[in-house]
């Protein structure tokens, strides 16, 4: 990789970041506007924002690396970040959408009509917010580091800038703009060397010459940005399945983009076409892994299988086009952390400025997008032993056993009430953290107990359904008084729920 | 029978599901109803694709009846064994690949089918409950609004 040439390309898609984010500030003017962008963003560009904010650094960069060390069981992480976009389709997209809460605390505050229960979900949902954010914050400072030899704190603190300006600028429809952007630039950074690299390895006549030395070992000492294996492979695996089929509905960041969409039936066909084009993105990290496997093959006895994307431009095609590929490859890495990290912090500032500045609008929305960034930009200085991809899991897996159940029991189940949601919340969603911080803090290394705390989606997620049922079935007298009224109103299609005017080209709508 | 005046909910100041701004489609279910003289409008067969305001279906469910309540439940019904059919043809791949996989122990096959062969499978099954969904939606639309609905999109 030649630095000429990477940061430059950085340097275009932060501007590019900048601007677009700027071009959203002409045209936000209301609180509407920065919280759900009016409720006007069509399927097309709103599943292109989605997608864009959806695959982070560790679907760029961490699979390809996670293929190239562990082999094609590690196959289940992208499979299992797009299926979970289908349990979110079937379970909860239109009548979240219908729901018309800005974020998930007002979803749980609307359907069980209490304050409490909408406390423990902001907690929960700023936390989760946080977790995933660190890493985003701590991959973006290795990858500088590798790209470009930057210190460490310099990524991250890019990043935080970057997106606190797009943010706070525009809100919601800047930052529309903004994702759906960089969703195009990310497949264009994959696809287009990806293309190249088949190309030259079809010149090598399929068998790459030998590689000499590892010029690579001592760029970055990083951890994966995905997990690493289990000692029970099988029991691991069904652990993923199960946190990122589940915990994708209840990512803040993804939550707050359905509310986002014009109706309920416009949200479901967003998602159709989120999970063509999260499908589409994932035909590519393979390819890297397979042909890293060729090319970079000494990287799978470093730490630095991540570096394998970043890498393999140069390496098969070399020369000019390798440096120009290359930089294409950093652009799109950048983008990446840009815009997971924009995302999580629009969800984070989204309830910030709710529950917990004293009043709504928009001076104080820049103020929480400003904390909102500012810790977790804290945390990842702070705190560098925390492995990436360890903080990503915990928060699938915290979403699946917490805000999963929530969700579809709270949009199918009548009889759920507050003390239930509280219970299953709690349990859940806290058990599952627990799991995960112990592992983090190395409290078991090895065997069962270590597969059970580092991969909890298996047993947290029945403990957080078991819980809000079992609780929810013993005080019956809890049942918020509305319920009847709420459920009407979160599966009844929008021509009929209205009286007056009805959006035309709607089906069942009237002339 | 429901209060029609928008329900007093003064004991949470942002109360969400109210206060969220959604001009265009303001819920007959808890917002505001039509002046309840408006009902002796229908007395006929509807005519056909005009606005029902006050048709009797439709009234029943703003007004929470019990007979509204039993149509919500229907939609529902219908919409969670849409959502229930596309999970479990999901599910039942997703829990027996592993083992499957495990018993092979053939990496291409591996590669091809999770790097190549499953996100088709996902987006067909999307779509089959995107169309699923809405025909459920528009069937009850139908049964809701009577015949005037059902002159115009008949032929889908």
């Amino acid at each position: 990789m030649n630095e000429a040439y990477a940061i430059p390309a950085v340097a275009v898609v932060v501007l590019a970041t900048v601007l677009i984010g700027g071009f959203g500030l002409r045209i936000s003017r209301t609180t509407s506007d920065f919280y759900v962008a009016s409720r006007s963003v069509g399927p097309g560009l709103n599943a292109a924002a989605i997608s864009g904010e959806y695959l982070s650094a560790a679907s760029f960069l961490g699979v390809a690396g996670l293929l190239l060390v562990h082999g094609p069981d590690m196959l289940w992480y992208p499979v299992g970040y797009t299926a979970g976009y289908l349990v979110l389709l079937v379970f909860v997209a239109a009548p979240l959408r219908r729901s018309g809460a800005y974020t998930l605390p007002d979803f749980a505050e609307g359907r069980l009509e209490s304050r409490s229960v909408r406390r423990v979900v902001s907690i929960l949902v700023v936390g989760a917010g946080w977790l995933y954010l660190v890493p985003q914050l701590q991959g973006a400072g290795l990858t500088l580091q590798i790209l470009t030899g930057a210190p460490r704190w310099f990524g991250g603190a890019l990043v935080a800038a970057v997106v606190v300006l797009a943010v706070a600028a525009g809100g919601m429809r800047s930052i529309t703009f903004v994702q759906a952007f960089q969703y195009w630039l990310k497949l264009t950074a994959l696809l287009v060397p990806a293309f190249f690299l088949v190309l030259a390895w079809h010149g090598d006549g399929g068998a790459p010459p030998a590689v000499d030395g590892m010029p690579w070992s001592s760029a970055g000492s990083g951890q994966p940005l995905a997990t690493s294996r289990a000692d029970h492979p099988l029991y691991a695996t069904y652990g993923l399945v199960v946190a990122t089929f589940l915990g994708t509905m209840g990512l803040p960041h993804v939550v707050v983009r359905f509310y986002t969409s014009p109706n309920g039936r416009a949200a479901r066909r967003t998602t159709v076409a989120v999970l063509a084009l999260i499908g589409l993105f994932y035909l590519l990290p393979p390819v890297y892994g397979w042909l890293g496997s060729l090319y970079a093959p000494e990287l799978r006895a470093t730490q630095d299988a991540d570096a394998a994307v970043l890498l393999l431009p140069g390496r098969a095609v070399g020369g000019l086009g390798g440096d120009l590929l290359g930089a294409l490859v950093a652009a799109g890495a950048f983008a990446a952390f840009l815009s997971t990290a924009s995302g999580l912090t629009m969800a984070v500032a989204g309830v910030l400025s709710q529950d917990v500045l004293p009043a709504r609008g928009v001076r104080h929305f820049r103020l929480a997008t400003l904390l909102a960034m500012t810790v977790p930009l804290g945390g990842a200085l702070l705190v560098s032993g925390v492995p990436v991809a360890d903080a990503v899991g915990m928060a699938f897996a915290v979403s699946a056993s917490s805000f999963c159940p929530l969700l579809v029991l709270g949009i199918w189940w009548r009889r759920l009430t507050p003390p239930g949601a509280r219970a299953g919340l709690l349990l859940g969603g806290g058990s599952a953290l627990v799991a995960v911080t112990l592992t983090v803090a190395g409290v078991a290394r090895d065997g069962w107990l270590h597969t059970l705390l580092a991969w909890p989606a298996v047993w947290s997620v029945p403990v957080g359904f078991l819980a809000m049922i079992l609780v929810s079935l013993a005080t019956p007298d809890s049942v918020p008084p509305h319920t009847s009224a709420t459920m009407t109103r979160l599966h009844l299609p929008e021509s009929l729920s209205t009286r007056g005017t009805i959006p035309t080209g709607e089906p069942g709508g009237r002339p | 029978m429901r209060d029609r005046k928008p329900r007093d909910l003064g004991r949470y100041p942002s109360h969400p599901f109210r206060s969220a701004p959604a001009p265009a489609y303001t819920p007959a279910v808890s917002a505001t109803a039509e002046p309840a003289p408006r009902r002796e409008v229908v007395t006929g067969e509807p005519r056909a694709a005009r606005r029902l305001p006050g048709h009797p279906t439709q009234w029943e469910i703003d007004e929470q009846t019990t007979l509204g309540a039993a149509y919500v439940r229907s939609l529902m019904r219908s919409q969670l064994r849409a959502g229930l059919t596309a999970f479990a043809v999901l599910a039942l791949p997703v829990v027996t690949l592993p083992l499957f996989f495990e018993a092979l122990h053939n990496p291409t096959v591996v590669w091809i089918v999770l790097g190549f062969g499953c996100y088709p499978v996902l987006v067909l099954i999307a779509w089959w409950y995107v169309r699923t969904a809405e025909r459920n939606e528009r069937d009850f639309a139908r049964l809701v609004r009577g015949r005037a609905v059902r002159d115009r999109h008949g032929a889908r």
